[in-house]
């Protein structure tokens, strides 16, 4: 992968940049030769995914990046076929709730019978050890479990993570699991407590600063582009990119790079380059803080109509819409600015009640910004 | 479809379109090649031998004038023309719709050459409007016979100006099936000389004028005529299709067996018209047959490749011939996007079918309307139905049959949400809207809610909700209002959701005529229905594609984020919002990096501007567009971008293009390489049998290539990047037995272990 995201990507635990203590928990965990079952926390694109991936090189060497992906049919007990895709390496497999849907119970009761009732053989450390078994005795004791990720577990059902929790326990001896997940809200308590939990906080700005201008010094082209090391102008470009991408790394370094393509010379004046969709959503709000008629409405549902052809959740819409709007009404002639913000946070927390509730994205979402629409009329009626 | 039998269709759309003197007159005597109506053929060929006789009779006009006819039926007849003043008291009514076509195609048409061809068009139409009287008395002596018939069969097109919908899709079509005429009929065409650019810019001739590519795939929304079109255009151009569609069995084993014997032998009943292959619903297909339909088409390429190194002789004898596709295949399907025609598509001409222009359906009803004598049809109902089934041809001459009868009862068209049982949703949602002044609001309420009531059972309430929401908002002026009317929706939806058991789904429609309905003319009160669902769904349908290819690219994001942001700064840094034309290098080869990363295709699509509008005008042209469609994400109709976006893609795929060239003509200066030690590696495979194992041959083959390569770069230049990488890696060919299976990259680490 050519992406500067894919690039720079650090492999092990030594190269990760930032979390230093963090890093260094997990490999004297690795070093050990064994560790507890991991609930890996934190907000996207703070580096949760490369942390645990760093962590398994640091346990079984570089061949867990010989990744494969297999896609594994599994027949429901409903006899409905069932594809979804399992990443694996000889170390460790990868699964992802959000592809099984509904099923996903069965389908993580199967899979991880399967892997924890084969005890993994592991040849190379056979190998491995006949070359030189006299100082490297500890490294064929550290394989005899496999490693199960689960990416995006907060979207288990219940009932799948209560399929987990035996499982856990019963299974110790083969099996490892390391869940990844945005938020432990929706992990049930058992699972919680059979975990060790680990936080992974979004770098702050100056590590994500670190971060870019490393990449940059390997970049020597791209570096050109960006102002010098010293000035305060990268230290501005730096920070504007970090507050646009809201923390996340990674889309901060693809920011870094679109950046770069863009344009010739990048200042602290450049235009960040952000989603289309991010732009779509922004001068809907404005518009909507202009005016507020039929007519507009009629508009707005056009967007949204387009939007939602786009594919994109009608939740992450309605966040972005609430978030927007939120630091619009600042900028507008409203009078009690704190009331309607108030109100559109209560507002948007109904409809998206509604969103999970009902099926009709379209209808709910016009829904929020009618609402949205009225209480700012009312707003301007009073006296 | 013993009825249109008797229509005489004449293409001269077709004639002009490729630049042909001779004309060709079809008569689709039985379009489905049913055997039951051998007795009409022989009927019809009598009426046209007649007719033969008449205008030789008549007319004794130079031979060279005459125009070869070909029946469909495979029997050549030749038609002279006739002198100007025969025609001078024919209205030459259809000369708007042929200029139309002579302005768009080709510019260079000697005038008088056209006249005349105007004329025998007429003459024919003028015959066409003759004779289905006769063969309806023929064939129809007993009425039982159509009677019986679906009215979708009975209308079914019968010749290729039957047709409505796109002319140019359906040109498109026509034009491809064309080209096969060198090897299918042995009759060569000198203007059709085809050179195709690949995407290395170079010139790719095809031996036989055949198509760069060999699968004509049409695809489009059901009911648009696209298995219609496959049959008329194949009739047309003399072929016999023979279809393969999902009620067949379809694994792979089963089927090679079967395509082969379309494609390769040759048909007994000579003259009747070869067969070409009609694959219909190839989107329900198993892996299984695509792995045929691509061995076949590798199979073809390799052949021809040889036959063209073999010195351009096109002698065709049996041998030479093995494996090279003679015959011209046509898949369609409904879902471009399915997973299994994934990789199909790269050897398809893909053809998109849309929905036909309003008033071309209109009038298509119209005239099945005053055929069947169904006298309540107007313009407005026509409107109905066909919004009702959303363009859908086929639905709409359904339902005209089954529910025409009725209309014609009533003969009012606003009661006839009312008292229909079988209502369209569509009317329902204009009731709602609309007053019918002869009842009192209360009336029509009750009459709604028995309908309504009705409705509830076959699922169409969810229809008429939709149409209610999108409709309300032409109908308030507060936003107020709006608001109220969400508390609705919301209540419909979630009692939807909850109890599944349509209980109160009725109420909303019913709040909704209550607060709206209004005497007068709904469609003076601004545009209806304007939200097109089924474009929504294909938008969805791309998406859900791109975000699956994606997907792939293992591990550290997911769909989440994907849609979040990444798919949009991909885009942003592979096609940058600059001018390219001044990008540095650096910054091109990172998004080459990335087009070749993320297997992005560029590809030249045509591009139909006017693809709704009405006939005529409207630009066309070629643009080279990422395939999977990764722009898609900065197009949003209210940013610029995406103009600008197709303009930038232009100017990139144009540097890519020629960097891939590059790159190719380093594989090529390689391969110069590769033909010296032609005469070393000769004697390598003599010394083969002597080697113990494979893997000893490989060795020493590398061993020989290597030193070639590296006395050749030594007295040459040093090479590029791209010519280093391919420096360590050899592909060879390995045949033992017969299986051809093993055929892979050996890199020089695995010689060496």
């Amino acid at each position: 992968m050519s992406l500067w995201a894919d690039k720079y990507r650090p492999r092990t635990l030594k190269q990760l940049d930032y979390h230093d203590e963090i890093s260094h928990r997990l490999k004297s965990l690795a070093s050990s030769g064994d560790f507890p079952h991991l609930l890996v926390y934190g907000p996207s694109g703070a580096g949760k995914k490369t942390r645990v991936m760093a962590t398994l090189n640091q346990l079984y060497g570089s061949s867990v990046e010989k990744l494969k992906v297999d896609v594994k049919t599994f027949t429901t007990p409903t006899n409905r076929k069932l594809e979804f895709n399992v990443i694996s390496s000889s170390h460790h497999f990868e699964i992802t709730p959000s592809d099984m849907g509904n099923n996903d119970r069965v389908v993580i009761q199967d899979l991880l019978k399967e892997v924890a009732q084969v005890e993994s053989i592991d040849f190379s450390s056979i190998l491995h050890r006949a070359s030189d078994d006299a100082n490297n005795g500890a490294t064929a004791t550290k394989k005899h479990f496999k490693v199960v990720i689960i990416n995006e577990a907060e979207l288990l059902t219940r009932d799948a993570q209560a399929a987990l929790r035996r499982t856990m326990e019963k299974y110790s001896a083969t099996i490892r699991l390391i869940l990844i997940c945005n938020s432990t809200s929706s992990i049930i308590d058992p699972i919680k407590s059979r975990t060790l939990a680990i936080r992974i906080p979004a770098p702050t700005v100056t590590e994500s600063s670190k971060v870019f201008s490393k990449i940059l010094s390997n970049e020597s082209q791209a570096a050109r582009v960006f102002p010098d090391v010293s000035s305060s102008d990268r230290v501005t470009v730096f920070t504007n990119i970090c507050s646009a991408s809201d923390r996340n790394l990674r889309m901060g370094i693809m920011m870094l790079e679109a950046l770069y393509m863009n344009n010739d010379v990048v200042n602290s004046s450049t235009p960040m380059i952000i989603p289309d969709w991010v732009v779509v959503i922004r001068e809907m709000v404005v518009g909507i803080c202009k005016e507020r008629n039929v007519s507009r409405l009629q508009q707005v549902r056009a967007v949204l109509y387009e939007l939602l052809a786009h594919s994109i959740p009608a939740k992450l819409i309605l966040k972005k819409l609430t978030l927007e709007l939120w630091g619009a009404v600042g900028n507008g002639q409203f009078k009690n600015v704190d009331d309607i913000k108030m109100k559109i946070v209560d507002a948007s927390s109904t409809f998206d009640e509604r969103l999970s509730l009902g099926s009709k994205d379209i209808f709910h979402l016009e829904g929020f910004l009618t609402k949205v629409m009225v209480i700012m009329e009312t707003d301007l009626l009073q006296k | 479809m013993t009825q249109e039998a008797g229509l005489l269709g004449f293409s001269l759309s077709n004639s002009l379109l490729f630049g042909k003197t001779s004309i060709s007159k079809s008569v689709d005597s039985d379009s489905d090649s049913d055997d039951s109506d051998l007795d009409l053929d022989l009927d019809l060929d009598h009426v046209i031998e007649k007719d033969k006789v008449q205008i030789n009779y008549n007319r004794n006009i130079v031979i060279a004038k005459s125009k070869d006819i070909t029946l469909s039926s495979g029997k050549r007849i030749t038609i002279k023309p006739k002198e100007s003043d025969f025609f001078k008291n024919i209205q030459e009514k259809e000369e708007e719709e042929e200029d139309e076509d002579i302005s768009h195609g080709l510019g260079l048409i000697d005038i008088d050459k056209l006249y005349k061809k105007l004329q025998i068009d007429e003459k024919i139409a003028e015959q066409e409007s003759k004779q289905p009287q006769v063969i309806l008395k023929d064939t129809f002596g007993s009425k039982k016979n159509s009677k019986g018939m679906l009215w979708v069969d009975k209308y079914k097109p019968s010749n290729f100006l039957d047709l409505i919908g796109n002319e140019r899709t359906n040109r498109d079509v026509l034009h491809w099936l064309n080209q096969w005429n060198e090897i299918v009929f042995n009759k060569p065409n000198p203007q059709l000389v085809h050179k195709y650019n690949n995407n290395f810019g170079e010139v790719i001739t095809d031996p036989f004028n055949r198509p760069f590519k060999k699968i004509l795939l049409i695809h489009g929304a059901p009911g648009l005529g696209k298995t219609s079109i496959a049959y008329t255009a194949s009739l047309q151009l003399n072929y016999k299709p023979f279809e393969i569609n999902s009620s067949d069995e379809r694994t792979g084993l089963k089927i090679k067996e079967k395509i082969k014997g379309v494609l390769t032998s040759d048909d007994v009943t000579k003259g009747k018209g070869e067969r070409c292959l009609i694959l219909d619903e190839i989107d329900g297909v198993e892996h299984g047959f695509i792995n045929v339909l691509l061995d076949l088409l590798t199979t073809d390429k390799k052949m021809t490749q040889q036959l063209q190194n073999g010195g351009g002789d096109l002698k065709k004898s049996k041998k030479d011939m093995k494996g090279i596709l003679k015959r011209p295949i046509i898949a369609i399907c409904n879902d471009i996007y399915s997973p299994v025609l994934e990789r199909l598509k790269p050897y398809c001409e893909i053809v998109s079918f849309r929905k036909p222009p309003l008033n071309q359906l209109k009038n298509k009803l119209k005239k099945i309307s005053s055929i069947e004598k169904l006298s309540g049809i107007n313009d407005r109902i026509l409107d109905d139905i066909i919004n009702g089934e959303d363009g859908d041809l086929r639905g709409c001459i359904n339902w005209l049959q089954f529910h025409g009868e009725n209309i014609s009862d009533n003969n009012n068209s606003n009661a006839n949400g009312l008292k229909d049982g079988n209502v369209n949703w569509f009317s329902v949602v204009k009731n709602i809207f609309t007053r019918n002044s002869k009842y009192t609001k209360s009336e029509i309420f009750n009459n709604l809610e028995s309908t309504l009531n009705k409705v509830n059972n076959n699922g169409q309430i969810d229809k008429i909700i939709q149409g209610c929401f999108n409709g309300y908002i032409n109908h308030l002026n507060h936003i107020e209002g709006c608001n109220k009317l969400d508390e609705w929706l919301w209540f419909y939806d979630s009692m939807n959701n909850k109890f599944g058991d349509e209980l109160y789904d009725s109420t909303v429609a019913m709040w909704f005529y209550w607060k709206f309905n209004e005497l007068g003319d709904l469609n003076e009160r601004g545009t209806f229905i304007k939200y097109k669902n089924q474009e929504n769904y294909e938008m969805k349908k791309i998406v859900n594609n791109l975000l699956k290819k994606f997907d792939t690219t293992i591990g550290y994001t997911n769909i989440d984020n994907l849609l979040n942001y990444e798919l949009s700064l991909i885009c942003n840094i592979i096609v940058p919002n600059i001018n390219v034309s001044h990008m540095s290098d650096e910054k091109l080869k990172v998004s080459i990096e990335l087009i070749n990363d993320y297997n992005l295709r560029l590809e030249n699509v045509n591009v139909n501007v006017n693809e709704s509008g009405g006939g005529g005008g409207g630009g066309n042209g070629n643009r080279i567009e990422f395939n999977p469609p990764i722009e898609i994400f900065s197009k949003f109709t209210n940013l610029q971008n995406g103009v600008m976006m197709k303009l930038r893609n232009q100017v990139i795929s144009n540097y890519v293009m020629r960097e891939k060239s590059k790159e190719m003509n380093n594989n090529k200066r390689k391969l110069v390489q590769d033909k010296g030690t032609k005469e070393q590696e000769s004697d390598i495979k003599k010394k083969m049998k002597t080697y113990g194992s494979s893997a000893e041959y490989f060795k020493s083959k590398y061993n020989e290539l290597t030193s070639v390569i590296n006395s050749g770069n030594n007295s040459e230049e040093k090479g590029s990047k791209i010519m280093n990488k391919n420096e360590n890696r050899i592909w060879v060919k390995y045949h033992e037995g017969f299986s051809n299976a093993v055929r892979k990259e050996l890199t020089y680490s695995e010689l060496i272990s």
